[in-house]
């Protein structure tokens, strides 16, 4: 079957470093991908690439069988793609209702059905962003995700920075969003959430692919886990 | 406590009430003053409406100059009625925006601030060397909107005060909503981080566009009604200093906050006439001031005020 997202080989420069040599991955509909690696590995950049926000110079994304070249980044969203990034990326100044209004898109989760699934958020609907703690933050950039009603979530980190309690509740919630067969490609420094989530585990070393299989694999593979994540 | 946004319409209804008060009750000479204040409030406005989104032009009397020449023109060398030259004025400024648009706002910061200089530059030296609209002699006999139908005779000195008061304020109103409304929210999100709005799948360029054409037609109304009442066109009005003049009236009265700009504009009008009545140099003390301004309040003075009522949007 064709999967929903393939990214072939590509090359991403950030000014003249070479920072992707050539990363590949795929993600079928429904399946939860973890990008795993050191810091500076490329998985920022991987999802980066893929929004277009450093746009590769070489290689292919294709979303749903269409080729994502030339795309600006919010042709790429609007082709069903959200971004949930690193620190969260709320509007400080805007409510928690107007972050949502403002990428609300498409059918399935309204800003109210986000609200029934997310009542801390709910609780804090009229409070602006700067007043939201980190892990409220964090759900608020997940709601914000959804209401955009995407086909592919990609999550930059979404426990970086919080307390383990507050983790646990972001990872019920992600649970949660997988049961509903949303597909995601997760970013994680925390192996044991991505272990957790993940269907297939793809391990980036220095701009490139070292490992990639199920998840389960990856836990028994101990040279894999100490040479590129170091656990 | 009150909402940010509560405040800030609590301020402009105290204007409004302050500006009609004076238009009824104060001499000839301060109803002018307001009616001057009233319309570059407008033209605030416009500028103040298009910071939303993050961009400062310093070039926006370009846009007032593209309604008062296409007003002044068509009433005084077209012989069109001043209701017909209204309408292509704003018509003007949102087609001349759009189209300045295109280029400008692919800038932003200091590129936006020297391109949209650049343009109104060009439409400044177009204006001040070609004797269509007799150049840098500028041209008179400008009428006014005729509403006897409805007997409003506008060459009243109060009346036209009042009039163009009510307009500043249906104007600030539209754009108080417009600002709440998803699409201006969307604009303030672009001016705190235009890269996570596009990742959200919002077209900055697109936003920004429509912002600025918004803009230019509130600008060329602004400019329409300001040749009106001087009943004069000339160049300067759409020169740099025009369109310093406006940013200092935003910047003093508090950028992003709309209010601001009105209150800004009536206090450089009223500060303009108070030191050049009583010092040949008086830019020399409006410059000290603005100053003093910028340092102590950098936000202005709404902004300053709405600070003190909390982080609360």
């Amino acid at each position: 079957m064709e999967p929903l997202l393939r990214v072939d080989d590509i090359q991403t420069y950030l000014g003249e470093s070479h920072i992707l040599q050539g990363v590949s991955l795929e993600a079928q509909a429904g399946e939860v991908v973890a990008l795993l690696g050191r810091n500076g590995a490329g998985k920022t950049t991987t999802l980066r690439s893929i929004m277009r926000i450093t746009p590769p110079r070489g290689g292919k994304v294709m979303f749903d069988g269409q080729d994502l070249a030339g795309l600006k980044t919010h042709a790429v969203a609007r082709a069903g793609i959200a971004f949930v990034q690193e620190q969260r990326a709320i509007f400080p100044s805007l409510t928690v209702e107007e972050n949502l209004i403002i990428a609300q898109r498409g059918e399935g989760w309204t800003m109210e059905r986000v609200f029934d699934e997310f009542p801390r958020v709910a609780a804090r609907r009229r409070n602006g962003g700067a007043q939201l703690s980190g892990g409220e933050q964090q759900m608020l950039a997940i709601a914000r995700a959804l209401v955009a009603n995407p086909r592919l979530i990609l999550l930059d980190e979404p426990s970086e920075g919080l307390a383990p309690i507050i983790v646990e509740q972001i990872l019920e919630l992600l649970l949660k969003l997988k049961a509903t067969g949303l597909t995601m490609v997760l970013v994680e420094q925390s192996f044991a959430l991505a272990m957790a989530l993940a269907d297939r585990a793809v391990v980036l070393g220095k701009g490139r692919v070292r490992w990639s299989g199920a998840a389960q694999e990856l836990r028994a593979a101990d040279d894999i886990r100490h040479a590129w994540l170091g656990v | 406590m009150a909402s940010r946004v509560f405040l800030r319409r609590v301020i402009g209804a105290g204007l409004l009430a302050a500006a009609l008060a004076g238009c009824m009750l104060a001499s000839y000479f301060t109803q002018d003053l307001i009616a001057e204040a009233a319309i570059l409030a407008v033209f605030a406005l416009s500028l103040d409406f298009l910071a939303t989104c993050g961009l400062v032009s310093f070039g926006h009397a370009g846009l007032l100059g593209v309604g008062a020449y296409a007003f002044g023109g068509l009433t005084v060398l077209a012989g069109y009625s001043p209701g017909t030259a209204l309408a292509a004025a704003v018509l003007g400024g949102l087609i001349v925006a759009m189209a300045a648009g295109v280029f400008a706002v692919r800038t932003t910061g200091a590129f936006f601030i020297m391109v949209t200089l650049a343009m109104a530059e060009m439409f400044f030296s177009w204006v001040f060397r070609d004797r269509t609209f007799k150049g840098a002699d500028g041209m008179g006999g400008v009428p006014r909107l005729d509403l006897s139908a409805i007997g409003v005779d506008l060459n009243d000195a109060s009346t036209f005060a009042i009039f163009v008061v009510l307009l500043c304020a249906a104007i600030w109103l539209a754009l108080e909503f417009l600002i709440v409304s998803p699409f201006g929210r969307t604009l303030d999100a672009i001016r705190q981080n235009a890269g996570r709005v596009s990742a959200l799948g919002g077209s900055v360029f697109a936003y920004r566009l429509a912002a600025f054409t918004i803009s230019g037609g509130i600008a060329a109304f602004a400019g329409a009604f300001k040749v009106q009442h001087t009943n004069f066109l000339s160049p300067d009005l759409a020169g740099w200093l025009a369109s310093g003049d406006v940013l200092i009236a935003v910047v003093i009265g508090g950028i992003g906050t709309l209010v601001g700009g009105i209150l800004g504009a009536a206090i450089l009008v009223f500060l303009k006439d108070f030191l050049s009545s009583h010092f040949g140099h008086w830019y020399l003390f409006l410059g000290a001031i603005f100053m003093m301004v910028a340092i102590g309040l950098p936000r202005g003075i709404v902004g300053w005020v709405l600070e003190l009522r909390g982080k609360r949007p």
